[in-house]
This record gives C-alpha cells, sequence and structure tokens, in this order.
C-alpha cells in the first residue's frame, strides 16, 4: 500500500506552531482575573453615608434654608417611630417604610438641611435608614443630632 | 551534514512573566489575609443601606464601634481607646484640618446612646466631616 502522507519527525510537527506562546499570557490573564475577583469581594460590599455634625449656634446662608427635624424613637410595639416636622410645617409621624415618600414630596429638598434626631434607646440601624431615606429623597445635608 | 543553529535568547533579556505572576499571587495573598486579620480584629456587623458612596479618600480616619455585652468597644484605626481618649487620639492624628473625614464603621445592633459619644467627642475634636459605612444592599433587597 502506497502512503501519500509524509512522515514527519517530532522537531518538524514543533515548528509549525509558529505564533506566541499562549501559556504564560493565559497563565497571568488567570492571576489578573482572581486578583480583581478578590479586590471585588473585599473592597466592593461597603459604602458610606455623609453625615454632617451639628453646630451650635447657625450661620445667615443656614437660615435661609428649609430645616428638616426628624426625630427617631421606639414606638409602642418596638417599631421605629418618626417625627418630621419641615421648617413651620405641623409635624407628620410615619414609619420608616414611609418616610422615603414624605421626604421626597417636601418642597425644595435640594436646599433643606435635615437633622436627625434619634432617641438613646433606638437602634443604630433605624439611625442609618433614616439617613438613607433622606439621601433617596435628594437631601444632601444632613446632620446627626448628639 | 548540516545542522540547524540553535536559537538561543539574547543574552540579558528577562522574561518579566513569571515575575508577573508570582507578584500577582503575592499581592492577592496579602489582600486576603491583611482583610481576613482585620475582620477577627474588629467584627462588626454593619447596618445595610441602598445608597451611598464609594470613594475611599486616603485621608480618612476609621473608628470601629463594635457591639459588647457589657460595653461598647471602640477602635481609632487598630487601636483600642475609650471614649474619653477618643476626642485628643483625633486632634492628635490631625482630623481637624480641612478634607479630613472620619468613616464611623459602629454596628447596627448598638444603642443610639453608645453612638452619640463618639459623635460628640468628632464635635469637640473639631471633625469637618463623617462618613456612616454602611452594608451595600441592592435596591429591591427589601
Amino acid at each position: 500500500m502506497k502512503h501519500y502522507f509524509r512522515n514527519r519527525s517530532a522537531r518538524a510537527v514543533h515548528e509549525q506552531h509558529a505564533g506566541p506562546n499562549m501559556t504564560p499570557m493565559v497563565d497571568v490573564v488567570m492571576v489578573i482575573l482572581i486578583f480583581f475577583m478578590a479586590s471585588a469581594a473585599i473592597l466592593g460590599p461597603e459604602w458610606f453615608l455623609k453625615s454632617a455634625l451639628p453646630v451650635v449656634g447657625g450661620s445667615a446662608a443656614a437660615s435661609k434654608t428649609t430645616r428638616i427635624k426628624i426625630t427617631v424613637a421606639r414606638g409602642p410595639d418596638a417599631t421605629p417611630l418618626i417625627t418630621i416636622t419641615a421648617g413651620d410645617a405641623p409635624p407628620k409621624e410615619s414609619s420608616l417604610s414611609g418616610l422615603a415618600a414624605i421626604l421626597a414630596a417636601l418642597p425644595d429638598k435640594s436646599n433643606a438641611i435635615a437633622l436627625v434626631s434619634p432617641s438613646a434607646d433606638v437602634p443604630y440601624d433605624w439611625v442609618v435608614r433614616v439617613h438613607e431615606a433622606c439621601a433617596q429623597a435628594g437631601i444632601a445635608r444632613v446632620g446627626l443630632a448628639e | 551534514m548540516r545542522l540547524r543553529p540553535h536559537h538561543h535568547p539574547p543574552a540579558g533579556k528577562i522574561n518579566v512573566t513569571p515575575l508577573i505572576d508570582v507578584v500577582m499571587v503575592l499581592i492577592v495573598f496579602y489582600l486576603i489575609v491583611g482583610k481576613l486579620a482585620a475582620d477577627a480584629r474588629a467584627k462588626v456587623q454593619l447596618p445595610g443601606a441602598r445608597v451611598g458612596v464609594t470613594d475611599n479618600a486616603a485621608a480618612d480616619l476609621t473608628i470601629t464601634l463594635q457591639a459588647d455585652p457589657n460595653s461598647s468597644v471602640i477602635f481609632v484605626g487598630d487601636e483600642r481607646c475609650t471614649i474619653a481618649d477618643l476626642p485628643a487620639i483625633l486632634r492628635a492624628r490631625g482630623i481637624n484640618q480641612p478634607g479630613r473625614s472620619v468613616q464611623l464603621r459602629a454596628d447596627k445592633a448598638l444603642d443610639y446612646s453608645k453612638v452619640s459619644p463618639i459623635i460628640a467627642a468628632c464635635r469637640e475634636a473639631g471633625v469637618p466631616s463623617l462618613k456612616l459605612i454602611a452594608q451595600r444592599e441592592d435596591p429591591g433587597a427589601r
């Protein structure tokens, strides 16, 4: 039987593989991928809410802004009881879930200052939730009372 | 018989691929070990938030407030301290300079009565800005 294909030596086969060696590239790319995955897992899940510290007295500029006072207390059934007083308007009571909607309905929010005044016995988690609701409603300047 | 000339890499040319490989593995290792060590030192259950900012400024100082059955445990960076020492430590670290701020990592289970002295101490030390650190939540999480 006649052979139509020429036998090739190992060297000839090796020399046919022209082009860059992919092994180190794959190696480095995989390590970089793991690096970014680890960085995202470590740095990703946290962020912050910016808060102002209360100052005794107020400046002339601050007197022209809308002042929103938000008190956070523990309700009778151990749920958050929130009272919102915007300027001279009568106070409104709310739960945590309804707070963002009440704050969003307030006029001139971009020029407003909110002061969150929690009771001593409320969990810190509720304070952050109130802060979050202010941020969601577009109130940039939020302060925490001591 | 003719032999093909051997192709040796030119002398003085360094292969940087294994170097990058090893350096990146070391960075990942130290990132993970550092994070695990920090977590073991200051275990805090952060409150959740669906909105927030992520720019971590290098000039920030972190105050960690752990929940403890008897009393709250305060760390300034890695240093454990008492609430009475906090304003002096903050001033010593120059945190009252413009552009600097304090990151507050407080446990969500703490009563606000444990957190408010920290805020009072920051105000006393002249801290310009306070950042409340929270766990990132998806908008539809609740």
